[in-house]
């Protein structure tokens, strides 16, 4: 008899494991944030070098055009974005759309962009202009206030040069 | 109790130390593991910053480097047009990083490390099609290689650097060969498929200002029009490369034009100074032609021709030949003809020659008509009579002859009415019966001067009539001035322009040869031995190219080869700041005035010295070309155009088509080249005729430089990309 534990015994190495337990849950919801806020942060990264160089790639007068238009909407939900929703209307993705959306409405749900433009002026009017690509996410999906943002910033040269 | 428990004391502090050891190896891997994805963001971030501020960086680069390109003087301009194909380093001296940039720099806190490198790289020369051969000297002149930068920065601490690689090329701004020429028509054949009558549209123009006769036939009204006159630019007239060329082709299909001639000898618009005494193949003597009497007219009063008088083998006894150029004053209804106190007409004194038949059955109105190309201007003759003039040194290339006709007295003592026409006959060996003196005292005998002349040297003749062509080729009058001397037209054989460029076949295989473009190919393919290799830009538009070329008030720049799809309107260009180069159209082209700074509301006085000044300092490199590429025609909103070649050709041309055509004419003034298949001299003749006033054109002198003015184009894409987080030792 003596050579069992008592429900003594067990209660304490019960209690000595859930103390022990603690921090290590702690730090595993720890980290989890931190891949998921990771994770998030790379996918703005992304974002915001997709925006840009998709805007760099336009012929001078139609990136400085498109930039202005995007320039007017301030902040814009990334699923507005004009190339992923022409995308998704295209015939190739048809049967797939449904899934496609609900996928990217799940990853970029809580994203913006803002784009922004400054001329050259003087000498250097109307043949370079300063883009800067900007994107805020929610860290925490719930919270509004645990926004982030990026941004990126990149001379666009006329190519006649 | 005590003793049973003490054994075990030990487990649970064993447990409690495992269980904190593993939390610390837990909590120190995660907290690694959150330190790693904080490093790993930073470094994307970074790296994204970046490489992006070494692109602008980059790009601004490109950006200085191509303006300079392009500007004369400065040291990357003569880099690219270095003539060996080698590898070469390109300085930016004093780089200053545009303001934008230097911004950008600031706000990041980034530093620019080292010089960034700029070489030329990987040049090859672009390719001719067959025909063209260009010297030595000129191959490399066109390019093509790519443009390698490289530039480090240091952000962060970190050193960041990238490498691109942009494909540029070098082309000339006007088109090899055809900017040589003034006036370059290699199917006008098409508008003489006969020279005479109805098939004939090029000898259409009345003389003295096209004013003359007064009371012209209803189905002549609209030959009232204006010849199209190719002035030689002054100043240049003696230079024979930059008084601008003319072709006139087919190249192996004989082009006749009628030599205007007035009854004075000096008339208005008169081309008899275009025949050299020396062409008279049995005048030994004489180096010029005078104004002296040739015959006798009715009342016995002597009829002075331009002529020359040769003697023949027996003293006193001359053969008078006076040349006659088309002009109402020969036709046989002119009252102030020169026949019209005359017992003879020119029937009788050209007799049976077949050409002169041919003209005046075919067209009644034929001898009045002279042709309504003015090759060498409207009369260079100088006033002075006593000096021998041999017209400017413009070469007619093609087999383009001069048509006028001599005719030929023979005077010896005694002569009745003055002399004895010599007319046409078939047999060049011909023998005159002998020639009754005066009241048929005695007879005289027509004997040439030298063994081996022949009747046929002398007698009245149409001459380059187009019927005899195969038997008296050597006769006919060529109408370039070196020809007249070797008596055989000038072919592509003797095209020799100043910058060292042949022909290794005909002119009109040039057209189709240079402005071919395949479809299936892309423009600026350098493989590729046509104008299409040498496309730098194409626009979707010409709302593009405008954008791109600028208004044309502040400045106007082409610089290269560009190609504009659609059509091309343009208005007015003004500006002094040209930058020149081909413009290339799909389809129709409209242009209005290109003026240059000159001011044409100024009196003719004044505005024809400014003129003349301004086109003899025009450079090559300010000279715009326009080509309709579809042959469709190119309209001339305004009718003052300088420094322009306009060039309107296509393979499929079989008829007459007008290719260029000015709109709202005033009084055209043209300074540059115009090469088209067919001018469609008909249409033109009217044209100018609304003007009320002779049309001006003349050549650039600029045009015909030795050495090809050339463009860089440094491409809007990249070849090439390497973005390196760390320091790159190349």
């Amino acid at each position: 008899m003596n050579r069992g534990m008592s429900m003594i015994e067990i209660l304490v190495g019960l209690v000595i494991f859930s103390l022990a337990m603690v921090p290590l849950l702690s730090f595993s919801f720890t980290t989890t944030r931190g891949t998921h806020s990771v994770g998030k942060h790379m996918m703005a990264g992304q974002l915001a070098a997709s925006l840009m160089d998709r805007l760099l790639a336009k012929p001078y007068d139609e990136a400085l055009t498109q930039a202005k238009e995007l320039a007017a909407k301030r902040w814009t939900d990334a699923l507005e974005d004009p190339l992923l929703v022409s995308m998704l209307g295209h015939s190739a993705l048809a049967g797939h759309k449904s899934e496609i959306e609900q996928d990217l409405r799940k990853s970029f749900r809580f994203f913006q962009t803002k784009v922004s433009v400054k001329e050259g002026s003087g000498e250097e009017a109307d043949r370079m202009f300063l883009l800067t690509v900007e994107v805020s996410w929610r860290v925490d999906d719930g919270s509004e206030k645990s926004r982030q943002s990026l941004d990126l910033k990149a001379i666009k040269y006329r190519e006649d040069l | 109790m005590f003793t049973g428990f003490r054994p075990q004391r030990g487990t649970i502090t064993v447990i409690l130390l495992g269980l904190i050891s593993v939390i610390v190896v837990f909590a120190f891997s995660i907290s690694r593991r959150l330190s790693s994805h904080t490093q790993l963001l930073t470094v994307g971030d970074h790296t994204q910053i970046a490489r992006y501020f070494l692109e602008s960086y980059a790009g601004d680069l490109l950006r200085q480097v191509a303006a300079q390109a392009n500007t004369d003087g400065s040291e990357i301009h003569t880099a690219f047009r270095r003539p060996d194909a080698g590898d070469a380093a390109l300085t930016l001296p004093s780089y200053k990083p545009n303001s934008l940039l230097s911004e950008l720099q600031k706000e990041l806190g980034i530093e620019f490390t080292g010089t960034p490198k700029i070489g030329i790289r990987g040049v090859k020369p672009l390719l001719y099609p067959e025909v063209v051969q260009p010297p030595e000297t000129l191959r490399g002149t066109e390019k093509h290689g790519y443009l390698s930068v490289s530039c480090s920065i240091r952000f962060n601490k970190k050193p960041y650097y990238i490498s691109l690689r942009v494909p540029f090329m070098v082309t000339m701004r006007m088109t090899p060969v055809l900017r040589e020429f003034v006036l370059f028509c290699d199917r006008i054949h098409l508008e003489q498929q006969r020279p005479y009558g109805s098939q004939d549209r090029i000898n259409i123009t009345f003389t003295k200002d096209s004013d003359h006769p007064k009371d012209v036939p209803p189905a002549y009204s609209a030959y009232k029009g204006q010849p199209w006159i190719l002035w030689p630019t002054p100043g240049f007239e003696t230079d024979r490369n930059r008084c601008g060329r003319v072709f006139l082709g087919a190249d192996d299909r004989p082009i006749y034009l009628n030599l205007a001639g007035e009854k004075n000898f000096q008339g208005f618009m008169s081309d008899l100074w275009q025949v050299f005494p020396e062409w008279i193949k049995v005048n030994k003597a004489g180096t010029k032609f005078q104004l002296q009497p040739i015959f006798l007219d009715t009342t016995g009063k002597a009829i002075s021709l331009r002529g020359i008088d040769v003697p023949l083998k027996f003293r006193n006894h001359l053969a008078k030949i006076g040349i006659l150029g088309f002009c109402h004053e020969i036709t046989p209804d002119a009252d102030d003809g020169l026949f019209a106190n005359s017992s003879r007409d020119l029937r009788d004194i050209m007799g049976p020659d077949p050409a002169f038949q041919a003209l005046v059955n075919e067209n009644p109105q034929a001898l009045a008509l002279a042709s309504s190309l003015k090759l060498f201007g409207k009369n260079g003759e100088p006033a002075d009579p006593d000096n021998p003039y041999y017209g400017p040194a413009r070469e007619v290339f093609g087999k383009v002859f001069g048509r006028f006709l001599m005719i030929t007295f023979f005077e010896y003592p005694s002569a009745q009415g003055g002399g004895q026409p010599l007319p046409y006959n078939p047999n060049s060996a011909f023998v005159p019966p002998p020639f009754a003196t005066f009241n048929n005292v005695s007879e005289v005998t027509f004997e040439p001067a030298e063994p081996g002349q022949r009747y046929g040297d002398y007698m009245s003749r149409v001459v380059s009539g187009g019927l005899d062509v195969a038997a008296a080729a050597d006769s006919y009058l060529c109408v370039n001035p070196e020809s007249k001397k070797t008596r055989r037209p000038f072919g592509f054989t003797e095209f020799a322009p100043a910058d060292g460029t042949r022909l290794k076949g005909r002119f009109d295989a040039f057209g189709p040869a240079w402005f071919s473009i395949d479809p299936k190919k892309k423009a600026g393919d350098p493989l590729l031995p046509t104008v299409q290799s040498r496309i730098s830009r194409t626009f979707p538009n010409q709302a593009a190219f405008l954008k791109y070329a600028g208004d044309g008030k502040t400045t106007f720049r082409v610089d290269g080869v560009v190609y504009v799809k659609g059509d091309l309107t343009l208005g007015d260009i003004t500006a002094t700041d040209v930058r020149g180069g081909v413009v290339l159209v799909e389809k129709e082209i409209r242009l209005g005035n290109i003026t240059r700074g000159i001011d044409f509301s100024q009196p003719e006085k004044a505005l024809i010295p400014e003129l003349t000044k301004k086109i003899a300092e025009l450079k090559q490199d300010e000279l715009l070309t326009f080509v309709s590429l579809s042959g469709r025609p190119i309209k001339l909103a305004g009718d003052k155009q300088v420094g322009v070649q306009l060039v309107s050709m296509s393979p499929t041309v079989g008829v007459p088509c007008t290719q260029i055509t000015w709109e709202a004419i005033k009084r055209p003034v043209f300074c540059g080249g115009i090469a088209v298949n067919t001018p469609n001299m008909a249409e033109r003749v009217r044209e100018f005729g609304r003007a009320g006033a002779d049309p001006i054109f003349f050549y650039v002198p600029a045009m015909a430089d030795p050495k090809p003015s050339t463009s860089v184009c440094i491409r809007p894409f990249m070849a090439g990309y390497r973005l390196s987080i760390d320091e790159v030792k190349e």
